[in-house]
């Protein structure tokens, strides 16, 4: 049962031409659990996510997904197993019935469809938007979109670069109902978080990102504390 | 050969389905570049395609082999080549500028202009070649051939099924690039062969009717009126947006003045102010 679904064994990442943005990363990933990368800004979260989505190959080590290396999947494989939730904000000129389409991977023809499968009972504000364009609603509306279209890829493990930029107080609670939602279907949730609320009651667990590599901590309020003073030393699990 | 009325009708129905032809065509260039750069203020004219191949075709004839230029491959190489070398300095240009749609547009247009000023420089040399039938073709559709039709149509059938096949990747490049390898599609091949495709197409169009401007920049935003997914259906409609944009041009063209003014012209006529409404349009949504 305690099986990894996604599991990155000594890796180094980072960009092509470069050194390597982090080393030595040894991280699990189990079904069914919420995990926040916590750390100070360009210390390596986001190219962290996109190693594990396959964006970016590893430098060294290994990075695999359902006992699988992700370097040997096809790349609709990869699109149906694990699915990722891009920072920035899409602004095209699409209706959000071809996004839900072209994100459950033709399974969904709209919104409405959406609505009637199985999915978490949040955002309801954009409930109804199918006939919209993407470009022509606000970011954060976008943005809910984009989760809901992330639900409708309907992958075991999903992947969030900041999942609350541009969302309101209370779509912020429903992000986290959308992530409960997702842990109690037995996927597993990997974030990058800048955001209190969401490190205090999301995550199963934490890891740190910080010089150069990565360390999981405890889910305290001591680790709260240190994050919050930009301290190195931020207490290990 | 007929009666004369007879051999009227057949000239007027050739240049009607040059002009249908060259309309899809352009209207279909355009939708590509739009989708590529992700930039509804796109066209293959405003950017220099066209005018990169009207200047290889130039090249080309200057350099002696003038008769060559009448034949087919020689009609397709050299535009091909010319808008070709555009795309490359689009697609560099486009790197540095990132996704400001205005920088974007202006730079192209900027090309287009110097591309321009090779094209006159290069005819003044030899003043001769304007009346060499090969040049007919800057006016537009007043010389319309079979051999015209038969490459622009040649380019569609290579072209428009390719992009069919293609919807699902070029909508999801559309949305976005971390969007469209989250599904799995390769992000580089999608964009270089829409802008390949965009280049055939419009290179087909200067062989065959020279330099055709807003065309391509209309009839996505004509389609659009008419449907708002972006289909199979709005590729066609794109295309038959673009053959009416044409041959209604091309009527105004014939039917204004005395003699017949350029087709481009007239298209400009209209598409300069629109292309202005869509500038102030863009400037508000960023």
């Amino acid at each position: 049962m305690n099986v990894a679904v996604l599991e990155l064994s000594d890796v180094a990442v980072g960009y092509v031409r470069g050194e390597p943005v982090l080393r030595n990363v040894t991280i699990s990933i189990r079904p069914g659990e919420a995990v926040a990368l916590v750390g100070r800004n360009g210390t390596g979260k986001s190219t962290l996510l996109r190693t594990m989505r396959g964006f970016l190959l590893p430098f060294s080590g290994q990075v695999m997904l359902k006992g699988h290396p992700l370097q040997s999947m096809s790349p609709q494989t990869l699109a149906a197993t694990i699915g990722f939730l891009s920072p920035g904000i899409p602004q095209a000129h699409i209706l959000v019935d071809e996004v839900i389409e072209l994100s459950s991977l033709g399974r969904l023809k709209s919104m409405e469809q959406l609505e009637a499968s199985d999915h978490p009972d949040v955002f309801s504000e954009v409930s109804g938007f199918g006939a919209r364009f993407l470009d022509e609603m606000s970011s954060g509306q976008q943005r809910k979109i984009m989760l809901l279209a992330l639900v409708a890829q309907w992958t075991d493990v999903l992947l969030m670069d900041e999942p609350e930029l541009h969302l309101d107080l209370p779509s912020l609670r429903e992000l986290h109902g959308l992530i409960s939602w997702a842990t109690a279907k037995g996927k597993s949730v990997v974030l990058s978080t800048h955001n209190l609320e969401t490190i205090r009651v999301l995550p199963d667990r934490l890891y740190v990102v910080g010089d150069k590599t990565v360390h999981e901590a405890p889910r305290t309020e001591e680790t709260v504390q240190a994050l919050l003073e930009g301290n190195e030393y931020v207490p290990r699990a | 050969m007929g009666t004369p009325e007879a051999q009227i009708v057949m000239l007027r129905l050739v240049r009607i389905g040059l002009g249908v032809l060259v309309g899809a065509s352009l209207g279909l260039s355009g939708f590509l570049l739009q989708t590529a750069f992700r930039n509804p203020l796109a066209d293959s004219y405003l950017l220099g395609v066209s005018g990169g191949a009207q200047l290889a075709v130039t090249l080309v004839a200057l350099f002696g082999l003038a008769g060559t230029v009448a034949s087919v491959p020689v009609m397709i190489a050299a535009p091909l080549a010319g808008g070709l070398l555009v795309l490359a300095m689009l697609l560099v240009i486009s790197r540095r500028i990132g996704h400001d749609l205005l920088a974007f547009l202006l730079s192209g247009l900027a090309l287009s202009y110097m591309l321009n000023a090779l094209y006159s420089i290069l005819v003044s040399t030899r003043p001769d070649i304007l009346s060499n039938t090969i040049f007919w073709s800057w006016m537009g559709l007043n010389r319309a051939s079979g051999t015209g039709m038969a490459v622009v149509a040649a380019g569609l059938i290579v072209a428009v099924p390719v992009v069919m096949s293609l919807m699902r990747p070029l909508r999801s490049y559309l949305v976005g690039d971390d969007f469209a390898q989250n599904l799995g599609v390769n992000v580089r091949t999608t964009r270089i062969s829409l802008l390949f495709i965009s280049v055939v197409l419009a290179a087909t169009d200067v062989a065959a009717s020279g330099v055709v401007g807003f065309a391509g920049l209309f009839s996505p935003h004509l389609a659009r009126l008419l449907t708002r997914r972006t289909d199979r259906t709005f590729v066609v409609l794109t295309m038959l947006m673009g053959a009416t944009v044409v041959v209604v041009g091309d009527l105004i063209a014939r039917s204004v003045s005395v003699s017949e003014v350029p087709l481009n012209t007239v298209l400009s006529l209209f598409g300069a102010p629109y292309l202005i409404w869509l500038s102030i349009k863009s400037r508000r949504v960023m």
